[in-house]
């Protein structure tokens, strides 16, 4: 199909770069956000200002909050009727069935606690399968008071879930799109660096006077190169992480009879039960289990605090409690699982030292998920992420910057609608990011289904943005620049500035208060980097001004002009 | 750059064999290789673990190489073949470690 | 405390060490120094070993703040940041990078 192996390079990497671009630039700015996703869920929902906080008391605080929650209306409605055998009788109601595993969840970063339930299904068509119907909850450690459902965590539910899923749960498309996206940004990744022939000579260079082709395409070569390593090992491990559930689930298909086998066996091996026994039994205290926990990671020289704990078949002889470390002083994520019988609290297993492939591959999904506290290295990833938006950008440009001549001449649209899409997924996505924090702050707090309206006005605004980027799209059938970047950058600014004034007026946690008299890290960093990024978004109108007025008058102004000179030596 | 099988129905095929003829191979490579792993002794999730990582690196070599190739015919039967063969490999080697 | 010391110091080493690879390129001593790279091949040299060593320095301030798998992630991320603050640099102001051309 092509002539040489550069020239089909070239070709893999302008076509499927500007299609899967729009995809990627999406994961890559929401992967940037999701960093600080917690930071954004403290300034999203003010009651949770307060200090992040160890794993409470599971007898005192998170028994009794985990035994009021309820299995959710959506998940019973979607998969009831799909896991529930009807040959074997009615339908268990929804707030008839049981408890059948516990879990809590936290981080170094998380004043509030993630929970849930997942309740069994009595009646179930695979009785060996997973059935569960969940339950989840967010609760305050310090009081195990319940934070209301229906209040967005715009970080962690919101900005995260962008990045790796887009948003769209249905039949997990979403997760498979980002997936393809990830693949095609490493044959974008290699492709580029083919065609790039002067990879070293070039790796500092950025002539920003030139015309916008050249230093588009500067840019583009420099945030692609610098940052190859980021770049490469963000996108291979995105697809190890959801490699075994989603993108190559042989275990769960062709190699089922393996896997299942292999189960039962690990079951015998560790003496943790596979099954529930059907006979009922009390749960012994969860504490004492924890204490013993601690000890033991602290007599093996890693002392720590608890991320995860999970009881399985609650309420069950079978039961046993799995209690993992949190890993914020490591790379690789909570490890060291010491699992306890549930009725007696006697030590079933310890989780033995990994194996150096599970080693590698704990690697490589803590270096991208990153549980640890290390904020320097946090704070040069969101480098990393905006090097790649800038990127994808760049490129972006460079491709409409390359063909407008040509299709102006032609009468074709293409750069037209390629450079309207650029600006609704480049200042467009931000826009609506900024937009849904001031949505935040104007709804008020206490408006049943706040979460619903701030996502609506998320993809209300992103909306409208794409609809200015096109309207405003007519001078690049013409070769020259939408104005429609200049005017979204403006309003970026002025959302951004806007978010962090609401901020300050409606709960009062302001910037002196957050940075001198009150220090509060979480807010005051999302607000200082709004104010950053309003001031980046001016100094980027002020560059887009001058390039606008340094382009050549419209071919109208230039016949007016040369008809009046006709004119002026005709009578002169 | 433009010659005349840069049409649509030679892009198609050439995406089509790209996308979705490299992941048919990858599977069956994660699958066989996932088996006989096991089959050999190593442990369930390890041999997994391992195989999926290697996976995704072929992935990224087949799917270039399915654009630099010149024979499109070729690219067909080395992905669509190398995936049936793969997967009679799995499936054979998953019966015997059963039975 | 220690620790934020070496990451300082690994930062600063990480900066100038990018710079003293760029400064020997022939475009960027042009446009740094305004003078033809010919001139100073022993400076170019001496500042491109300058430039190794600093960077290979930062990795050992990396390893003296961390654990080595977070060391050598720091390290990395912090040589692309370098890369990008020399190009932004040598585009705007070039001469700042003038008090590096030691030699």
């Amino acid at each position: 199909m092509f002539q040489n192996f550069r020239q089909s390079m070239t070709w893999l990497h302008t076509w499927f770069g500007l299609v899967i671009g729009f995809v990627l630039i999406v994961v890559f700015f929401f992967g940037s956000l999701s960093v600080f996703d917690r930071e954004f869920d403290r300034w999203a929902l003010p009651d949770t200002r307060f200090d992040p906080q160890p794993m409470p008391s599971f007898d005192q605080v998170l028994l009794p909050a985990l035994q009021k929650i309820e299995p959710d209306e959506a998940d019973y409605a979607a998969n009831m009727p799909l896991l529930h055998d009807p040959a074997k009788g009615p339908l268990t109601p929804r707030i008839e069935l049981p408890a059948d595993e516990y879990w809590a969840y936290t981080t170094h970063r998380d004043p509030v606690l993630s929970m849930g339930v997942g309740f069994g299904v009595p009646l179930a068509r695979d009785p060996d399968g997973h059935n569960h119907i969940h339950g989840n909850a967010t609760i305050d450690p310090r009081s195990g008071a319940a934070v209301r459902a229906d209040q967005l965590k715009i970080g962690s539910e919101w900005f995260y879930p962008m990045h790796y899923s887009l948003n769209w749960p249905w039949m997990n498309l979403g997760i498979f799109i980002v997936g393809l996206a990830a693949l095609v940004m490493l044959a974008a990744l290699v492709s580029g660096v083919v065609m790039h022939r002067k990879v070293f000579r070039e790796f500092f260079t950025f002539r920003p006077k030139k015309h916008t082709q050249r230093s588009a395409l500067d840019l583009h070569n420099l945030t692609g190169v610098v940052a190859l390593p980021f770049h490469f090992f963000f996108a291979f491990t995105g697809l190890v992480i959801f490699g075994a559930f989603y993108f190559l689930p042989v275990s769960q298909f062709q190699l089922k009879g393996l896997h299942d086998q292999h189960e039962v066996v690990e079951a015998a091996e560790t003496g943790l039960p596979h099954q529930a026994a059907g006979v009922p039994a009390p749960l012994a205290s969860v504490d004492a289990m924890v204490a013993q926990a601690k000890q033991r990671w602290a007599g093996r020289d890693m002392a720590g605090e608890v991320g995860f704990l999970m009881v399985h078949h609650v309420g069950d002889a079978n039961s046993y409690v799995s209690v993992y470390r949190a890993g914020s002083d490591r790379v690789a994520l909570v490890g060291e699982g010491i699992h306890f019988k549930g009725s007696t609290g006697e030590l079933l297993f310890e989780d033995p030292p990994r194996s150096p492939v599970s080693e590698v591959n704990e690697f490589l999904t803590g270096l991208h998920l990153q549980h640890f506290e290390h904020w320097l290295l946090r704070w040069l990833y969101v480098l990393g992420g905006l090097l790649g938006c800038m990127c994808i950008a760049t490129g972006f440009v460079f491709f409409v910057e390359k063909r407008k001549r040509q299709h102006a001449k032609a009468g074709v649209q293409g750069s037209r609608v390629v450079d309207a899409l650029a600006v609704t997924t480049v200042t467009g996505m931000v826009i609506a990011a900024t937009g849904m924090l001031v949505a935040n702050r104007l709804l008020p707090a206490d408006l049943a289904g706040k979460g619903d309206w701030e996502k609506a006005a998320f993809f209300g605004v992103w909306a409208l943005a794409m609809l200015h980027a096109f309207v405003r799209s007519a001078p690049v059938a013409q070769a020259r620049l939408n104005p429609a970047w200049r005017e979204q950058c403006w309003t970026i600014a002025a959302l951004a500035v806007a978010a962090v004034l609401l901020n300050g007026l409606t709960t009062g946690d302001h910037l002196v208060k957050t940075v001198f008299t009150d220090t509060y890290w979480a807010v005051a960093g999302v607000d200082l980097s709004l104010l950053v990024s309003a001031g980046i978004a001016v100094a980027v109108v002020r560059l887009l001004a001058r390039r606008e007025q340094a382009q050549c008058p419209t071919p109208a102004q230039a016949d007016t002009n040369s008809s009046d000179s006709a004119a002026e030596v005709a009578h002169g | 750059m433009k010659h005349h099988t840069l049409r649509w129905p030679a892009i198609t095929a050439r995406v089509a064999a790209g996308v979705f003829g490299s992941y048919a191979f990858t599977w069956g490579f994660a699958a066989a290789g996932v088996a006989a792993l096991v089959g050999l002794g190593v442990e369930y999730h390890d041999a997994e673990t391992g195989m999926l990582m290697l996976a995704f690196l072929l992935f990224l070599g087949l799917f270039l190489w399915s654009f630099t190739a010149t024979s499109l015919l070729r690219v067909w039967t080395v992905l669509a073949g190398g995936a049936a063969l793969l997967f009679t490999a799995a499936w054979a080697i998953q019966r015997a470690i059963l039975a | 405390m220690a620790e934020l010391s070496w990451l300082i110091a690994a930062t600063a080493l990480a900066l100038s060490g990018m710079a003293w690879l760029a400064l020997p390129m022939e475009v960027h001593w042009g446009q740094v120094m305004h003078r033809p790279a010919a001139q100073a091949p022993r400076t170019r040299q001496l500042l491109r070993g300058l430039g190794a060593l600093a960077l290979l320095l930062s990795l050992l301030a990396c390893l003296m703040a961390d654990r080595p798998s977070m060391a050598a992630l720091v390290w990395i991320m912090l040589m692309a940041g370098s890369a990008v603050a020399v190009a932004l640099t040598l585009s705007w102001r070039p001469r700042w990078l003038r008090a590096l051309a030691i030699g």
